[in-house]
């Protein structure tokens, strides 16, 4: 079983991961990978709170989550992986962490980003992460709340290219 | 088909379905009334059945024990209306009602809305 669900949210464990998300798929843990959170107290106690009562939370750095997804530690749970950014994932999966489905959720508006839906916000080299993720045979969808439909990633960011052009 | 019916002084329960979507997704099935400063009880009253009208399954969340919205929805209530009411709305029991509604189980939204109300103090420092 393992890994159920993998999400990129730039706000971690929050209203929507923990209240939504985590009600629809059910995990019994799930495994944040985040270098600086896994460095910080301070992060790691603000996301124990905001776990819901029995799931489980781990917070790991990259490296860690791979060895300890390879290792078969969590084969017998359902884990639910949630990162800030597409980069993690690409390291994640290039380690050779099976991961065929990723949800982008939320990243945030800087000066820098470009809008591709309200909620998800790019610069080039994160179109560059999506596009190896992608050829790499990771399906990315967009999809904010279960009862919408789960657009395809990949088609929203041809989308922009080409009204950029 | 089921609908929660969020009642308030003011605009508390636009936001509070506000503040739901914003976690939860657009709401179809969710009705709010408001009680202005200009209207009495009978104008609440009046909108009140209207939102409640024609419902087969109704859940009432009104925001303050004692006030208007509470006792005029308890009026009726007690004089034969069918619906579930609840007072001391929170946030936890707009998202245990949804959550119930999208597994199809029963919400328990006393429990729920209890168990999110916590001294934060208590968890961070321990």
């Amino acid at each position: 079983m393992a890994i159920i669900a993998a999400r990129i949210d730039g706000r971690l464990v929050h209203g929507q991961v923990a209240n939504l998300w985590t009600t629809k798929l059910g995990p019994t843990r799930i495994i944040v990978v985040d270098d600086a959170a896994a460095k910080s107290d301070v992060e790691k106690g603000g996301l124990r709170m905001a776990t819901p009562d029995g799931v489980r939370l781990s917070v790991l750095d990259t490296e860690r989550a791979a060895k300890q997804i390879l290792d078969h530690r969590y084969d017998s749970q359902k884990v639910f992986l949630v990162a800030k950014r597409p980069e993690t994932y690409l390291a994640l999966v290039k380690a050779g962490v099976p991961i065929k489905e990723i949800n982008v959720g939320n990243m945030s508006q800087t000066d820098e980003t470009r809008s591709i839906t309200k909620s998800i916000n790019v610069v080039d080299a994160d179109v560059e992460t999506f596009e190896e993720l992608d050829s790499l045979g990771v399906h990315l969808v967009a999809q904010m709340v279960p009862g919408d439909p789960a657009a395809d990633f990949m088609s929203l960011l041809k989308k922009d290219r080409r009204s950029e052009q | 088909m089921s609908k929660l019916v969020l009642i308030s002084h003011g605009d508390f329960s636009a936001a509070l379905k506000a503040s739901a979507e914003m976690i939860m997704g657009p709401q179809a099935d969710i009705a709010t009334v408001g009680l202005q400063p200009n209207e009495g009880p009978e104008d609440f009253r009046t909108k009140f059945e209207a939102a409640i009208a024609g419902e087969s399954k109704v859940t009432v969340l009104a925001d303050l024990k004692g006030g208007t919205p509470s006792n005029v929805a308890a009026a009726v209530l007690a004089q034969g209306g069918d619906f579930d009411l609840y007072a001391g709305a929170n946030l936890p029991m707009v998202i245990s009602y949804l959550n119930a509604q999208m597994l199809g189980a029963a919400p328990d939204l006393l429990r729920d809305g209890q168990a999110g109300v916590v001294y934060v103090n208590d968890i961070v420092k321990h």
